[in-house]
């Protein structure tokens, strides 16, 4: 289990987080919600070892899929992969789950932005980690691309059933995707729902718990 | 044929613009040649170009060349692998960054022709080994400057990246840094090795290299053989550009991923 105690965080004389406190549950999907600005990336960073922080967390290996694939542009797709996963069989295996088996030897300035986002999250996956690091993966893709990367991201979890924190900013995704759902405001989680997938499939709950998050998101 | 049409179409204006600037050039040393009338100091243009063309048949000429095209080149490769090495050192280490820092300046400061006299000496008289290291001397710096820029312009989404993923220091280097350097450092290539032939060149002239354009120039300089030192500047000329364009065409290399 992923745990967070005290997390302290200040950009200058700017505080992010003063005393945060968080568990995350092993195998389950955490989402995060939180206008611009409250410190959602930063929460990532923080477990990522990306920034420095005061407090504790608990040391662990994460993956990490970023806004932008962050690709290394002198590589190829497979090339790219293998710099996380030496096992080649498994680096083809893994392209051909994100359905980009012939696209193994193309450059990432050849891919589209929905198929650069793919190889990133087949290296996230490909990568041994214990936890999953997702900020904002699908924000910049198209209504059909998003629900398209949406399936893939839960199909191929489902198999390996990492530690996901998903920070977005989009309501109807966070509420599609996550098992447990917070709500990130002033540096200080204002809402925590956990929604189990029988509760997410009763009539009417999906709604109610939109209409209560965009409350939430949305007041003073 | 169609590709030659193409390539000439292509570069339609560069030619052209080449083509004037070289005929510019050509009526400022004609109207220099008349307005200073003493061939001692501006020789014809005429006289020129039949000592340019002697040169092709003369053996002394092509060792001389050869001779300084291969102290160029030396020293360039010496000057790329010592400052691709340094950069990689202070890209993946602040400390070792700090370090190198006063050693580029002071070499960059360094005055190579000075440097150029007391190497002599050392070297007990051997007038080919000074002008290499004295083009190393200023070409290092310089690579090592374009490298280190080239390496700190790295997208710092993708530093993050391999921070995140535990990338090994080998991999970050050889699979991420150096081949972001790669495409400036092919497209300088050019322009830095046709900088080390004119300081090669250059130092040749001050040591007297036996087998060397300088010490060419030095011997007809000495002779008053105005017209050959003109060729000889031409042909010195020529072969820096030769190099230039040679050399730039490495990019290509790159063009796959850029």
């Amino acid at each position: 289990m992923l745990e967070i105690k005290q997390l302290t965080k200040a950009y200058g004389k700017t505080e992010v987080y003063r005393g945060l406190d968080l568990s995350l549950e092993e195998g389950k999907i955490t989402c995060i919600l939180g206008e611009s600005g409250s410190g959602k990336t930063t929460l990532l960073n923080c477990i990522a070892g990306l920034t420095d922080y005061i407090g504790q967390i608990t040391p662990v290996k994460c993956s990490y899929v970023f806004q932008t694939p962050r690709l290394v542009p002198n590589l190829t797709a497979e090339q790219n992969l293998s710099l996380v996963c030496r096992d080649k069989a498994r680096v083809c295996a893994m392209l051909e789950v994100v359905g980009l088996g012939e696209k193994r030897g193309a450059y990432p300035k050849s891919l589209s932005g929905g198929q650069a986002q793919r190889v990133s999250l087949a290296r996230a996956f490909l990568y041994e980690s214990d936890a999953l690091l997702m900020d904002e993966p699908f924000s910049s893709l198209d209504l059909r691309l998003k629900n398209e990367m949406h399936s893939l991201f839960l199909q191929i979890n489902s198999r390996y059933r990492r530690t996901v924190l998903f920070v977005t900013h989009d309501v109807d995704e966070a509420v599609k995707l996550a098992d447990r759902l917070l709500v990130l405001k002033g540096g200080k989680i204002v809402f925590d729902c956990a929604a189990a997938a029988a509760e997410r499939a009763e009539d009417g709950f999906c709604e109610g718990l939109r209409k209560r998050l965009v409350s939430v998101l949305t007041e003073g | 044929m169609t590709a030659l049409k193409n390539f000439f179409k292509e570069r339609k204006f560069n030619i052209i613009g080449s083509a004037v600037a070289i005929a510019l050039m050509w009526l400022v040393w004609i109207i220099a040649y008349y307005s200073v009338g003493n061939k001692l100091i501006v020789p014809s243009f005429n006289e020129t170009a039949v000592c340019f063309f002697k040169n092709f048949a003369s053996t002394e000429f092509w060792t001389a060349l050869g001779g300084s095209l291969l102290r160029t080149l030396l020293a360039f490769l010496v000057s790329l692998l010592l400052a691709a090495v340094c950069a990689a050192g202070a890209s993946l280490s602040k400390t070792v960054k700090a370090v190198l820092k006063p050693v580029i300046t002071f070499v960059r400061v360094l005055p190579t022709l000075a440097v150029s006299l007391i190497i002599l000496k050392f070297a007990q008289g051997d007038r080919s080994v000074s002008p290499a290291i004295v083009t190393v001397l200023v070409l290092f710096p310089a690579i090592y400057a374009q490298l280190i820029a080239e390496a700190e312009g790295l997208d710092g989404g993708l530093a993050e990246m391999a921070k995140a993923y535990n990338i090994s220091r080998r991999d970050r280097l050889f699979k991420i840094y150096l081949p972001h350097m790669l495409p400036a450092t092919l497209s300088q290539c050019g322009a830095n090795i046709s900088l080390g032939l004119k300081v090669t060149v250059s130092a040749e002239v001050l040591v007297n290299t036996a087998k060397g354009l300088g010490g060419m120039l030095q011997e007809s300089s000495l002779a008053a053989e105005t017209a050959q030192l003109a060729a000889l500047t031409v042909s010195a000329v020529i072969a820096g550009l030769l190099l230039d364009i040679a050399f730039s065409q490495l990019k290509r290399l790159t063009r796959k991923w850029c």
